[in-house]
């Protein structure tokens, strides 16, 4: 067993061990706790970083460990490890730098999300796979739900009810997809999908059809996606963050299953290419009238989030070699943005409106400005990048899409304008804290240096996306890395 | 000798920056920076002139032809010239008894480097990303200096010029194969036999009018203040870039159709020449005031 084939366990068995540390150490151990905390989300950083710069030239790695289970790690899944710890990263400095009490269960609930995140990116096996995304979605939502019954009591049930009955109907599907093929191995599952029994193929078509909605609602996209922007605006910012990953493991799970599983070949049913495109185009429409139409600033940028979510479904569209090139950027868009937006709207929210908080205030809004400006696309940020790779990638539905993406681009400005002309009310602002940090600040600022480097380092960024969506629809090499461990 | 024309382009963005770190204290100082930058870039442009089409390019994203080329031809450098002046003009109309702070003459001086961009841009993506940058840079311009129209309509109108923009030189690179100005030019003919190509001929009219088209056209008193004097100035070059663009983009127009695309410019030229006499009108009689 080489050494790369053992990078899977690092991966897993750092976050689950840190986790389980920090759940049983004393309350009055900070220094401790934060010290495990901070050395666990470096290592598992470096691990990851060190696993897509390997990953750049080599064929998937697949591993089977104990009980059978089998990871495999590719370009996609190693790439978003990284982003998942290095926004775990963030927000556990964040934390830190806003100097709030330490709490040893929130500390290791961080690391046990971070786990679900990244046994959702390396299983292989389609149950496991939405066990780990519905744990990781419940887990991260938990503090919304509460935090919503507290600003607002009658959010919680109407949440909790969407929540049921999205894992209800997830459930179905996976059983639709057992009775229909017999097995939730993707491997095999990508083997026998296209040669079912001609009477089993309507149920198997259904259940993807069920399938795709389920996981774009798991991201928090159409067709019930108001839902999030509320919610997400009652958390506290670490959490917020993890709904970032957390969209990031539903947008991967729908690449996943569509280019591997359920890939567009002639002879089997083929529902994705049909509906991911209206579903983008109706989250992003829907996303821009609701960043106009909020008040609060978190609110409008977790719609701005959910924004860039339908133009990465926009961009898988038809689940084909350029536009999955474009969504796996958009990927790396939507996680750096996405985090500077909800901090930068955090700490907004922290300002206080006294002159000596000024430059505090306008470095707040600063950062605020230019993550909203990269959200929507304006240049030279890597918003525009996305959007022009986006657009040429369209080129053959042009006129709808164009129309939309253009008319939602312009609304999106709108209400960032809108924004910037309104003075945080004092209901909005979060002042238990006293304030922004300036550590915070550095944090948030941290991101927008990333974001740049992104937009300046465009052209590697993208051949790495388009090398991933290569290898996203080399079914055979996946299957080939599988067979060498059965 | 394309050094010149890097340089044209970096000197206003050298000065927007030395504004802001040189010129904190005294505060007139900011001022002497911005007009001593704008001059050296008016200079520069004239020593352009007499050198031919210089041109310098710089890789960005080749695999969406997005790079940063620019040229410049007499058109461009003569546009860019005009911004110069303007440019020039709108720092002067700050008195020195009342000097705005440091960051409106960073304002003003970003704004010119985006401005010139957008007029010497050789690549039909990168002439609209430097669009949209000047109509940032006009918004927080206006935003700087408390005018008392709203920039956010303006720089709507900007913005959804530029997206037109966009799509039309989408339509006409997706036509062409490439983004290169100078390719498309060469090839207008092939432009003119595609089915879109009305449709991006009137994405061009209807990005460059957007552009010309936030004016502040309302009517002010006859002693209009110098604020309104200089957002009138900054709404002059904002809509000298929409022209600039269409003027450089012309020959893409079908034979047939140029006499059109040359009666609007003439005609928003004449306007804005109409615009510039009453803002500096306005200008010297609000500093005859004082």
């Amino acid at each position: 067993m080489n050494a790369l084939s053992m990078a899977p366990f690092g991966l897993l068995a750092l976050p689950l061990l840190s986790g389980a540390v920090l759940a049983g150490i004393e309350p009055r151990r900070v220094a401790v706790g934060r010290a495990i905390s901070a050395l666990s989300f470096l290592l598992q950083l470096l691990l990851a970083a060190t696993l897509v710069a390997k990953q750049l030239h080599d064929a998937p790695v697949a591993v089977r460990v104990a009980a059978g289970v089998l990871l495999v790690l590719d370009r996609l899944s190693a790439w978003m490890i990284l982003a998942a710890a290095a926004i775990a990263l963030t927000a556990f400095c964040y934390d830190a730098a806003a100097g709030q009490r330490w709490s040893a269960r929130v500390a290791s609930l961080l690391h046990i999300q971070l786990f679900l995140a990244v046994a959702g990116y390396l299983v292989a096996d389609l149950a496991s796979l939405w066990l780990c995304t519905e744990a990781s979605l419940l887990l991260a939502l938990l503090p919304a739900y509460r935090a919503a019954r507290r600003v607002r009591p009658t959010d919680g049930p109407t949440f909790l009810t969407v929540k049921i009955a999205a894992t209800l109907a997830g459930a179905l599907a996976l059983a639709c997809i057992y009775l229909t093929t017999g097995t939730f191995d993707l491997a095999s599952l990508a083997g026998i999908a296209p040669t079912v029994a001609a009477g089993d193929a309507a149920l198997l078509h259904g259940a993807q059809v069920g399938l795709l909605v389920v996981l774009v609602l798991t991201a928090a996209g159409m067709p019930l996606l108001m839902w999030a922007p509320r919610s997400h605006a009652a958390l506290p910012a670490s959490s917020l963050l993890l709904c970032v990953v957390q969209c990031g493991l539903a947008i991967y799970v729908l690449l996943r299953l569509y280019t591997l599983v359920f890939p567009c070949v002639a002879a089997g049913p083929c529902a994705a290419p049909g509906l991911a495109l209206p579903l983008g185009l109706a989250t992003l429409m829907t996303a821009v009238l609701g960043a106009f139409g909020v008040e609060r600033l978190r609110s409008m940028a977790a719609c701005l989030l959910i924004m860039m979510l339908g133009l990465t479904l926009i961009a898988a569209g038809n689940f084909r070699a350029g536009g999955l090139a474009v969504a796996v950027f958009y990927l790396m868009h939507l996680t750096l943005t996405g985090a500077a937006l909800l901090l930068a709207a955090d700490l907004v929210m922290r300002s206080k409106p006294e002159p000596l908080a000024a430059p505090r205030r306008r470095a707040a809004w600063s950062i605020a400005s230019l993550a909203g400006a990269s959200a929507i696309g304006l240049p030279p940020s890597s918003g525009f990048v996305g959007l022009i790779a986006l657009l040429q990638a369209s080129v053959a539905d042009a006129l709808p899409v164009w129309t939309l993406l253009s008319s939602s681009t312009l609304v999106a400005l709108a209400a960032l304008l809108k924004r910037a002309n309104v003075v945080p009310r004092a209901a909005d602002s979060d002042l238990r804290n006293g304030g922004p940090q300036p550590l915070q600040l550095a944090v948030a600022g941290a991101l927008l240096v990333a974001l740049a480097m992104l937009s300046i380092a465009a052209a590697p960024a993208l051949d790495f996306a388009r090398a991933t969506a290569q290898q996203l629809l080399d079914r055979r090499a996946y299957l080939e890395s599988v067979a060498g461990v059965r | 000798m394309s050094a010149v024309l890097l340089c044209v382009l970096l000197l206003p963005l050298v000065g927007a920056v030395a504004s802001l770190v040189l010129a904190v204290e005294p505060r007139p100082l900011a001022g002497s920076v911005a007009a001593g930058s704008v001059i050296a870039t008016a200079l520069l442009l004239i020593v352009t002139m007499q050198n031919g089409a210089l041109a310098v390019s710089l890789a960005w994203v080749p695999q969406l032809g997005l790079a940063l080329d620019f040229r410049a031809d007499p058109v461009g450098v003569l546009f860019a010239l005009a911004l110069a002046l303007l440019t020039l003009r709108l720092v002067l109309a700050v008195p020195r008894r009342a000097p705005r702070s440091p960051a409106f003459f960073g304002a003003v001086l970003a704004f010119a480097a985006a401005a010139d961009a957008a007029v010497l841009a050789d690549n039909l993506l990168l002439m609209v990303a430097c669009t949209q940058l000047s109509a940032l840079g006009a918004y927080l311009l206006a935003r700087l200096d408390g005018s008392a129209d709203d920039p956010a309509i303006a720089l709507g109108i900007r913005i959804a010029g530029a997206l037109a923009l966009l799509l039309c030189a989408l339509i006409v690179g997706d036509a062409v194969g490439s983004y290169s100005r100078d390719a498309a030019l060469s090839t207008a003919a092939m432009v003119a036999r595609q089915p879109l190509q009305p449709v991006a001929l009137a994405l061009l009219l209807a990005g460059t009018a957007l552009q010309a088209s936030s004016l502040p056209w309302r009517k002010r008193p006859a002693a209009s203040s110098l604020v309104d004097a200089r957002a009138d100035l900054g709404a002059l070059a904002s809509a000298i870039v929409g022209i600039g663009i269409a003027a450089r983009l012309e020959p893409l127009a079908a034979p047939r159709m140029q006499p059109l695309l040359f009666f609007v410019v003439l005609v928003t030229v004449a306007l804005l020449v109409a615009l510039a006499r009453r803002a500096t009108e306005a200008a010297r009689h609000a500093e005859s005031r004082r």
